[in-house]
């Protein structure tokens, strides 16, 4: 579970990232955050990673609570929150196995398992024919999947994806939200930063509009669908 | 292992900055081993020269026995003896012959008879030799005038003067480099680091320790350290082992300093890696931590 009480984040240049955000997100729950460029979507997965800390309110992933988590522990509350970055952040001088490997050599893992959850992995976002190719020579949607891959590394409950539509055409951009809805579907709960309005409009699932930092519309666009019907 | 293998590609992807840091570890190390030589040598030859008969009396042909043995007794009670030797005659000149073996016109001329009785005294502090050289100077049984006490209170006292200033320059010459090179490892590594710092940036937001990120940095700079003292400490030991003959001849003489001690040589070499290890891990560790706050 994901909860956000009252939390608002303002940067040293005085300009205010987020006010008073409050929201709820349940285990296994597919989530839209939409709003426009600079709105703070990409502030709130940042504070959800703890790569910054809030200015007031509190944060909960299950039961660690993020504002106060010592330093030390900020590496175990990484390997529980996947996230799919907006720039990917694939290392370029790595091919994919080694990028979607390098999360797990930070763990404990043993290198036969690791090679072999890699090699899942793969299989799993379909790009297992790249694996020793450079994130160079891959095309956008590849590198997504091959970031998505990556986040999935630790198996982890909760998958943060910023934009990762972004810069893709319809027919990729819908394979990724395909590959994300399996991901959700196998029981991890996902929460997507996205513009792409025909993608949140057609799957129906719950919605949260930020807009200038304050969240203006929380809504379950699939209750609505069984309600119309 | 992983750390290990991580700054082993660090290195072979930039082998000039490779280069320059394990010259300027060598060349610290190097002067390092060479003043250590220097100041062990200096320390030798001094308590070679203080532990060498530092006072000597001669004694007039017709000195007396029981005159002989009350100056004996009186230099014994001042308490500041270390050593005191009896050299007569027959003794003097078996000295002598040894001395001059080589030529024996000059052994052909010298007899006992001309040789002079004389008693070696050495002190355990080099500040008492003036109340022992006026003790033997106010014995009946001593020569007259000034070739009746000989003493190297000066040569001791203007070489203890010259090896502490070499002592000193050394050290100083030692801090000098050492601080330098902390300071170029550091803008070596740094300069690494900031090339990877989107990569650090990526491992941290990916769950990496900081002690993760930071440890192929560590080995770098221990690497870089250790090569350093091999070949700082190699070319110093081999240059000495290559000049111990010349010095064993032309310059040193007697004093028993050359050949040094292999286990000196290995000692100085563990200290200097110890020194290595820590410099690396200071450097490596200054230069990566702006980023990782």
């Amino acid at each position: 579970m994901i909860k956000l009480e009252n939390v608002t984040k303002n940067y040293l240049t005085g300009n205010t990232a987020l006010e008073d955000i409050s929201f709820t997100i349940h285990p296994g729950e597919f989530v839209f955050v939409v709003g426009p460029s600079g709105s703070g979507k990409t502030t709130l997965f940042r504070l959800l990673i703890r790569q910054m800390i809030p200015s007031s309110g509190t944060i909960h992933i299950g039961n660690w609570d993020i504002v106060n988590l010592p330093k030390n522990k900020i590496p175990h509350l990484r390997r529980n929150v996947g996230v799919v970055f907006q720039d990917l952040k694939l290392l370029r001088d790595r091919t994919i196995f080694e990028n979607v490997l390098f999360p797990l050599e930070l763990g404990d893992m043993a290198q036969d398992e690791a090679t072999k959850r890699v090699e899942d992995i793969l299989q799993q976002v379909g790009i297992v024919e790249h694996r020793d190719k450079f994130p160079v020579q891959l095309s956008g949607g590849e590198l997504q999947r091959a970031a998505i891959a990556r986040a999935l590394a630790f198996s982890p409950q909760i998958l943060l994806a910023d934009e990762p539509t972004g810069n893709l055409d319809n027919a990729t951009s819908w394979e990724i939200v395909k590959l994300l809805q399996d991901i959700n579907a196998a029981g991890t709960t996902i929460l997507m930063a996205t513009h792409n309005t025909d993608i949140v409009n057609s799957l129906m699932k719950r919605v949260l509009t930020i807009e200038k930092g304050k969240l203006v519309k929380d809504e379950q666009r699939e209750k609505k669908k069984k309600e119309s019907k | 292992m992983k750390a290990q293998k991580t700054s082993w590609k660090h290195i072979r992807r930039n082998p000039y900055q490779a280069l320059a840091a394990i010259g300027i570890m060598s060349v610290t190390f190097l002067a390092i081993t060479i003043f250590a030589f220097i100041v062990f040598g200096s320390s030798v030859v001094i308590k070679h020269f203080e532990s060498t008969p530092q006072v000597t009396a001669f004694f007039k042909d017709e000195a007396e026995q029981s005159e002989i043995d009350a100056l004996k007794q009186s230099l014994q009670q001042t308490g500041t003896v270390a050593k005191m030797r009896f050299v007569s005659k027959q003794e003097a000149l078996q000295i002598y012959k040894e001395q001059n073996k080589e030529d024996p016109l000059l052994l052909e001329l010298v007899t006992s008879d001309i040789l002079p009785s004389s008693l070696e005294v050495s002190t355990s502090n080099i500040e008492d030799l003036n109340k022992i050289a006026q003790i033997m100077r106010s014995s009946p049984a001593v020569l007259e005038g000034q070739e009746g006490v000989i003493y190297q209170k000066d040569i001791i006292e203007r070489l203890s003067l010259w090896t502490n200033a070499i002592r000193a320059i050394g050290i100083t010459i030692i801090v000098v480099l050492t601080i330098v090179s902390i300071i170029i490892m550091m803008t070596i590594i740094g300069f690494k680091v900031s090339q990877k710092r989107d990569e650090i940036e990526i491992m941290k937001l990916l769950s990496a320790t900081n002690w993760y990120i930071r440890w192929p940095f560590i080995f770098e700079g221990v690497f870089y350290g250790v090569l350093g003292t091999i070949i700082g400490w190699s070319i110093a030991s081999a240059g000495l082992l290559y000049i111990t003959p010349y010095l064993k001849e032309e310059v040193l003489g007697t004093i028993p300093l050359l050949p040094v001690s292999p286990l000196f040589l290995l000692g100085l070499f563990a200290a200097e890696l110890l020194i290595a290890f820590l410099l690396g891990i200071m450097a490596s560790f200054l230069a990566v931590r702006r980023y990782l706050k």
